[in-house]
């Protein structure tokens, strides 16, 4: 039995291929009957596993080699015209391998017709055919060749074409040389057959000697000499056509003895019991009846329809008469197949309606001659539902739907009263048949699964292998089917016509694309798939049922049913050769997470022919090498473009997900790489259960092109799968639109991971790459503030490519902070060979602190380690871009004419500032120092650079503060810088003043004071004088704008007087960029404090009187009578003032003005204790001359002489002051003395001069 | 007498949104699988036989041994599939298609509501409890 | 909240009876809503295609809903399998539901077989828009050809709908036409059918 149903999985397959084929049936009724005799069953068995291994449908027809079983009433693929066809058995004889025996088994297929017209040469006639209306020239008779052959069917009598009417026996010689022994087995083959009437034995290939003694074997021996393939066809056919002949004449006779002679016809439904008298009578009645019949059924076979018309229509006469229901029905089938004979043009509708007709009367004698005493023996039933069949083949068109499946629908119900099970597994099957031609594939699947679980009712591995295999072809239509079953291009086609409507064809696309809708119906065919494989002894079958199961439906499974599932799948591994693939992934999920960006060490630069400067634009702005926007963009952009290099490891983030509940041991996962111009490494991992782990996939591109990934091999549960990004991604999207069970991500508690696409990956040749370290430091740079410091960067070339253009640019934050580069360094190191190496030199000046850095620095400093670097980010980053040669010396031709990219080579230089010399704040300090008449400079020197202790600086000092007597302000300025030093270290501070002095050869001369130590944690102050930046002319423009300035005028700043605040500020600038101060730590670095800032900050205020001189200067001098000023001036350090004596003196009143002044000029000359000592009551200085109230005119920039003479009476210190009282002052003097009303007088007074004057000798 | 049913809504694309063993025979797990099979077998002869009646109720458009199915195709081509075992229509044969028919009236006024229900995307599973409670009553009520 | 009337409350959706679609919205309500739908919906795109897509895909939403509630409620549970039918019942059911009026004309394409067009004098949603030039030839009634293509989509009629401008001498305003493109599978049912 088990045989039997094996068997059909065969014509099942074939039948579901073909009708998902949509091919005919005829194209495939040769081949269906692949039925082997017994003795192949041995080699069946054997050959079982590798078959499953390898479907395909041959072997799936080794498989089933077997006989029908006597039992089986119904027979497959029975069609309307089944009753004209002449059954052949084809017998395999001697020893024979299986392939051949299927290679001339199939030469016979190809002539399963033969014409009439071709076979009239053999045929001879004996005597006056019965077939009197045989169509010679259009007729032809059908052949089926039922391979292995088949028992005798008990209603042989009742339908003729169940009858072997012939055998063919098969045999290779060279395989059985004895030919004798040939013909023996052949002729005890054939006793098995006795209903056939022609024999022939084929021997195919025979050696010489065979021929020569086979043709005196009779006629029964065929030998096939060995020739071509053409000759061999032909000769195959004229056997055929000389079987065809025989068989007619055969026909012939067996007719003409029929209708003479008296044979009783029985079929099964006869009772078998001993004919009582009242049978036997109807017996005789009906003999008749049933031998026309019979005769129409030769006359089918005959291929002549018209006669077998009109015997049938005598045997159904006569059957009704006799009221001999059964064999009614059957002349009326035969009735209806001679017609359609006779009509060679099938879909003529009225022949359509004739035959819906006549069947249907059919069905419906066949149901009334169901008799109930032997019911449960045997019962018509199975050929009312074959008559039904017949009619749905007949009718299975799309336009006829509804009516077949009427009749299939009424087929079905008849299958629970079938009494042999095997016959309903033929209905099941051709009504599933059926439905697959209509086009319904979900009936046709429902009842190809009906087969497999008649399969499955009996324990045996060949039954297990059928219905493993029905259901294998049920699985299209459950949305179940394994990926091997599915061709590559048509994975995703059966979206339909939702693809119409864009708005939710993404929805619809999602549906489609993701199966566990019908979960029940789908869980059940695949339990049931992995148990028939189990059973049939399939582990790769089963291994993949399980692990589909498992990774589709794991919310659904149980923990101890995932358990299950997940043993099976390591037992059916168990037995499989190791290293096997399958293409259905079981677990775990695999996304794509990531694609790491290249380590900012050799990030790839796209270089153009056309720039020669390919660089620029390409240096990353701000303190980021990525800023978070480009970041950004690199991720949620569709297509992102990614440039591996030949050699150069590489990178791939994805995320495992484990969402079943037990640990799942990962043995390799490594990318799948298709384009197969990369080597990937695998890795192992272990997963818990219900979690998800991110791993990074790593591996080297090999050749240069595209690298396209579409998933991961992983090696799990014993077999190696491939998971494809793309089916995870759906499944994400079917969860995000709630239509899938569940996200195996989110399950495992991993965030929600927008979807990346795998980007255009291409592979470009190797190209140079850069190491860069810093001489000496490793880490950071630590520098105080304003520290300058030169470094050496080394740069490597560790690639396997010449260096040969190369551009370093700056980036980042403090970019001033690199004062310069050694760029030429590079530049002629050039071309840098693969592990040269060139050092580049830089120069550094760190920068100031910021607040925050400070605020860093104290937290730091109170910290242990007070030398770490700050964050990088403050840091400026050296950019090398830097490329090979422009043609690679091509090892792939599609490389050479695009330029191979370049690359950037990012240096942090990361620098630590640390608060150096700390400026605390900076002051302007004023001091009036008393000038002597006479030896005026000596006492000035003194008063000025006490703290000048070297003689050296004497002459500078000298020139530094000389008292100019005609500018001689001696309102001293200062500006007092107060540095603090925090550092642990000795700072000293050397202040130094570019000097200008009329004389251009001594020009911007540098003067440097002498320096300062400050100890650390130490404050000290630092004098500047600020003399000589007087400018010559007090000049209107400054006062304006100043005045301006002060907001007493509203009016809007003309342009005139913005520049002019311009000069202004520029003459401070200058003023305060004279001034530097320099030091000097303990670490014998040397740097430079930034004041300018803070010196400005001081000097603002008083910025006016630092730079404008008085608009009057008053100075003294004695007179010696007789002598010139000018040699006085040589000497000026002679003879004392002597008391007692008349001491001419003249006063020097200079105007800086532009314009002239007119003024009343007075001078006082007081004592020690100040007192006035020309007015007063005790006088002790007598005078000559105008001492008060002259009235002077002094022209612009001139200055005039007034002489008066002092007599001192008392010797001693006194004071002479010069003051005056401006009349009618205009602006510009206002502004000068900051003087507010117009009528308030202006008044201006010298400096105080003091003249000692000695006792007389 | 017991009788079995199963009830599915199936959306436009064959997919199952909602479904529901009603009926009082005690539930047997394969019965219930045999249900779905043989409405998704179901669905191939409804596709055809939507198109030939504008009539939403048609009742026994397919039967397998002694199930019969019975379909109500709403104007969004949502399925109301319904299986039932014959012995039950038999007994009360024409009273019990009114039932039937009724019983899908009310589900579908149901489903609309659902459908109105912005947050529902059109052709997802119905997973409101509600809904659930309310067909097996109305299953209960009619059949 | 402010009940108008006596607005019982239901604890479920599925308690509350069907509307009968007898009571309206103020046009002004609508179009604040649908102006502000349409602005959304512009900080969302980068092109006028994308745009008319949500439109049309918002749209559609509705129309799903609104052939079952309508077949429902209008037609006593028959559905429409005949093209022609379901054209009517857009064009006159549906168009009165949603816009109070039936549609001015439904015409079928003269040069191609399986065009079919709903012309609007006056479209409710485009009543209060004026389309800047720079956005060319983008029309709101997107709105409603996603409408229709959701009616049509899920009563089996698989549709390509879009809305046009066409201008009417004699009126500065044009009026919007609605093009139905209906796909073959469709035509080749229809012939079917008979």
């Amino acid at each position: 039995m088990s045989k039997t149903l094996t068997s059909l999985a065969s014509i099942l397959l074939l039948s579901l291929c073909v009708s998902a084929f949509d091919k005919g049936f005829s194209s495939c009724n040769c081949e269906i009957e692949g039925f082997f005799g017994n003795r192949s069953n041995v080699e069946v068995k054997n050959n079982t596993l590798d078959c499953v291994n390898y479907p395909s449908v041959h072997l799936r027809l080794l498989l089933s080699a077997v006989l029908f079983p006597a039992t089986a009433t119904m027979e497959p693929d029975v069609s309307i015209d089944t009753s004209s066809i002449i059954r052949i058995a084809v017998l395999p004889i001697g020893t024979i391998h299986l392939h051949l025996f299927r290679k001339y088994a199939g030469m016979l297929g190809r002539h399963h017709k033969i014409e009439l017209s071709t076979i009239t040469s053999f045929y001879t006639e004996h005597q006056k055919s019965p077939f009197s209306q045989q169509p010679w020239e259009s007729g032809s008779l059908k052949f089926k060749f039922i391979v292995g052959g088949s028992p005798p069917s008990p209603w042989e009598d009742f339908q003729s074409n169940r009858k072997i009417h012939g055998v063919i026996g098969i045999c290779h010689c060279p395989s059985s040389p004895d030919l004798d022994s040939v013909v023996e087995q052949f002729a005890a083959a054939c006793k098995g057959y006795s209903s056939s009437l022609v024999q022939r034995c084929f021997a195919f290939s025979p050696g010489d000697t065979q021929l020569a003694d086979g043709n005196n074997k009779g006629n029964k021996l065929v030998l096939f000499p060995p020739a071509d393939q053409r000759t061999q066809e032909i000769h195959l056919q004229t056997m055929m056509q000389d079987i065809a002949a025989s068989l007619l004449m055969d026909f012939e006779k067996w007719v003409l003895q029929a209708e003479s002679g008296g044979t009783i016809l029985k079929t099964p439904l006869d009772s078998q019991a001993s004919l009582s008298s009242e049978e036997v009578i109807k017996a005789k009645k009906r003999r008749l009846g049933r031998a026309q019949k019979t005769i129409g059924d030769y006359c089918l076979l005959a291929g002549s329809p018209v006669d077998a018309n009109a015997h049938y229509s005598t045997a159904l006469e006569l059957a009704r008469l006799t009221g001999d229901y059964f064999w009614y029905a059957g002349a009326l089938e035969g009735g209806v197949c001679a017609l359609l004979m006779d009509k060679a043009v099938q879909r003529d509708p009225i022949i359509e309606e004739e035959v819906k007709y006549r069947y249907n009367s059919v069905i419906l004698h066949y149901r009334k001659s169901f008799i109930q005493d032997n019911a449960q023996r045997v019962s018509p039933l199975s050929f009312e539902l074959e008559a039904t069949l017949k009619l749905a083949r007949f009718l299975c068109r799309r336009e006829l739907a509804k009516e077949v499946v009427e009749l299939l629908t009424s087929a079905a119900d008849g299958a629970k009263s079938l009494i042999d099970a095997s016959d309903r597994l033929i209905l099941y099957v051709e009504i599933a048949r059926l439905y697959g031609t209509l086009g319904y594939h979900r009936k046709a699947a429902f009842f190809s699964r009906q087969v497999a679980q008649l399969y499955l009712q009996q324990e045996n591995s060949l039954a297990a292998i059928s219905a493993m295999q029905v259901l294998a072809l049920t699985t299209k239509a459950y949305r179940v089917q394994s990926r091997a079953s599915i061709p590559k291009n048509a994975v995703y086609n059966d979206i339909g016509p939702s693809t119409a409507d864009g708005g939710k064809m993404h929805h619809h696309l999602v549906v489609s694309l993701f199966e566990s809708q019908w979960s029940t119906l789908q869980m059940v065919v695949l339990k049931e798939i992995l148990l028939s494989a189990v059973r049939a002894g399939d582990p790769l079958a089963a291994w993949s049922a399980a692990a589909r199961l498992l990774r589709s439906y794991y919310p659904l499974i149980t923990p101890s049913g995932q358990n299950g599932l997940a043993s099976a799948l390591n037992n059916s591994a168990e037995r499989l050769p190791s290293g096997t693939h399958c293409a259905d992934p079981a677990l775990p999920f695999v996304r794509l997470h990531s694609f790491p960006l290249h380590p900012s060490q050799m990030d790839i630069i796209k270089r153009n022919h056309g720039r020669e400067d390919w660089w620029a634009g390409s240096a990353p702005s701000g303190p980021f090498i990525y800023t978070p926007f480009s970041k950004g963009d690199s991720v949620n952009s569709s297509k992102q473009e990614l440039v591996w290099v030949v050699g150069e490891p590489v990178q791939v983030l994805v995320e495992l997900a484990n969402p079943c509940g037990f640990d799942l041991l990962v043995n390799s996962i490594y990318l799948s790489v298709h384009s197969g111009n990369f080597d990937a490494f695998p890795i192992s991992v272990t997963l818990p259960p219900n979690s998800s782990k991110v791993i990074s996939l790593s591996g080297i591109p090999t050749k240069v092109g595209p690298v396209n990934i579409p998933g991961c091999l992983v090696h799990c549960f014993g077999v190696i799968t491939e998971h494809f990004f793309k089916d995870v991604d759906n499944l994400l999207l079917g969860a995000a639109q709630g239509l899938v069970i569940s996200d195996p991500f989110r399950c495992c508690g991993s965030g929600k991971l927008k979807t990346t696409t795998v980007p255009n990956i291409t592979v470009v040749p190797s190209l140079p790459l850069l190491v860069s370290h810093i001489v000496g430091g490793d880490g950071a740079v630590i520098l105080y503030e304003g520290e300058i410091r030169d470094l050496w960067i080394s740069v490597a070339n560790a690639g396997t490519v010449p260096v040969e253009q190369a551009h370093i640019s700056l980036s980042g934050k403090n970019q001033d902070s690199v004062i310069s580069i050694g760029y030429e360094a590079l530049k002629s190191a050039l071309p840098l060979k693969p592990g040269a190496e060139v050092t580049i030199p830089v120069t550094l000046k760190a920068w100031q602190l910021g607040l925050v850095d400070l605020d860093n620095i104290a937290s730091k400093s109170t910290s242990v380690k007070a030398t770490r670097p700050l964050k990088d980010a403050s840091s400026p980053m050296l950019l090398i871009h830097y490329a090979g040669p422009v043609e690679n010396h091509g090892e792939s031709p599609e490389s050479v004419n695009a330029l191979p990219p370049g690359r950037r080579l990012v240096t942090p230089l990361n620098i630590c500032v640390l608060q150096g010399l700390s400026f605390v704040k900076a002051r302007l300090l004023s001091m009036e120092i008393p000038a002597h008449v006479g030896e005026i400079t000596e006492n000035a020197l003194d008063g000025v650079s006490a703290d000048n202790s070297s003689d050296s600086s004497r002459h500078a000092a000298d020139r530094l503060v000389k008292i100019d007597p005609y500018r001689g302000s001696w309102g001293l300025r200062f500006l007092e810088l107060e540095l603090s030093n925090p550092t642990n270290v000795v700072f000293e501070v050397g202040v130094s003043v570019q000097l200008e002095n009329g004389s251009i050869e001594d020009n911007c001369s540098e003067f440097d004071y002498p320096k300062t130590r400050i100890d650390r944690d130490y404050t000290a102050r630092v004098l500047i004088p600020l003399e000589h930046f007087k400018l010559p002319v007090l000049d209107g423009s400054f006062l304006v704008t100043n005045s301006r300035s002060n907001g007493d005028g509203g009016k809007s700043a003309s342009f005139s007087e913005k520049n002019k605040k311009a000069e202004l500020n520029a003459s401070i600038k200058n003023l305060i960029s004279k001034i530097k101060v320099r030091w000097l730590s303990g670490r014998n670095s040397s740097g430079e404090l930034h004041i300018k800032d803070a010196t400005q900050a001081a000097l603002q205020t008083s910025v006016m009187d630092v730079l404008l001189p008085d608009p009057l200067t008053f100075s003294f001098r004695l007179v010696k009578d007789g002598l010139e000023e000018v040699e006085k001036k040589d000497t000026p350090s002679k003879g004392p003032v002597l008391a007692h004596d008349m001491t001419p003196m003249e006063v020097l009143v200079r105007n800086n003005t532009k314009d002239s002044i007119s003024m009343s000029l007075s001078i006082t000359c007081r004592d020690v204790a100040g007192e006035n000592c020309i007015e007063g009551t005790n006088s002790a200085v007598l005078w000559s001359g105008a001492l008060s109230g002259m009235k002077v005119d002094v022209p612009p920039l001139e200055e005039i002489k007034h002489s008066f003479c002092l007599y001192f009476l008392v010797p001693g210190e006194y004071t002479l002051l010069a003051a005056a009282v401006i009349d009618d002052p205009n602006e510009i003097l206002r502004a000068r003395a900051r003087s507010s009303s117009p009528d308030e007088p202006i008044f201006c007074r010298g400096p105080p001069y003091h003249v000692r004057v000695d006792g007389t000798l | 007498m017991s009788s079995t049913a199963c009830f599915m809504i199936i959306s436009r694309n064959d997919i199952p949104i909602y479904e529901a063993e009603v009926g009082t025979a005690p539930k047997k797990e394969e019965a219930a699988h045999q249900h779905q099979f043989i409405l998704h077998a179901a669905l191939d002869v409804v596709q055809d036989l939507a198109w030939t009646t504008s009539a939403m109720f048609l009742k026994a458009i397919d039967r397998f041994n002694d199930l019969v199915v019975s379909v109500y195709v709403t104007a969004g081509h949502i399925l109301l599939i319904f299986v039932t075992h014959t012995r039950l229509m038999l007994l009360h044969d024409s009273r019990n298609d009114d039932g039937i028919k009724s019983f899908f009236q009310d589900v579908h006024e149901l489903y609309i509501k659902i459908l109105l229900n912005p947050l529902y995307l059109p052709g997802s599973r119905v997973t409101s409890s509600h809904f659930d409670t309310k067909v097996r009553a109305l299953a209960r009520k009619y059949l | 909240m402010i009940g108008v009337g006596k607005i019982k409350q239901y604890t479920n959706v599925l308690d509350k009876p069907l509307s009968k679609g007898r009571q309206e919205v103020s046009l002004s309500g609508f179009a604040y809503l649908f102006s502000e739908l349409v602005q959304y919906n512009q900080t969302q795109v980068d092109n006028i295609g994308e745009l008319e897509k949500r439109l049309e895909d918002a749209g559609y939403a509705v129309g799903v809903r609104v052939l079952e509630l309508l077949c429902h409620r209008e037609k006593g549970n028959r559905r429409e399998t005949r093209l022609l039918g379901i054209l009517s019942f857009v064009h006159s059911t549906v168009w009165k539901v949603l816009f109070g009026k039936v549609a001015d004309s439904l015409e079928k394409g003269t040069e191609h077989e399986d065009e079919y067009m709903i012309s609007e004098k006056e479209l409710l949603v485009n009543r209060f828009i004026s389309v800047p030039k720079d956005m060319g030839s983008f029309n709101c009634g997107a709105f409603v050809a996603g409408v229709v293509r959701g009616v049509l989509d899920n009563a089996g009629f698989p549709a390509v709908v879009t809305a046009h401008f066409v201008p009417v001498d004699g009126q500065q305003r044009p009026r919007t036409t609605i093009l139905i493109k209906f796909a073959e599978e469709v035509l080749r049912r229809e012939a079917r059918l008979g």
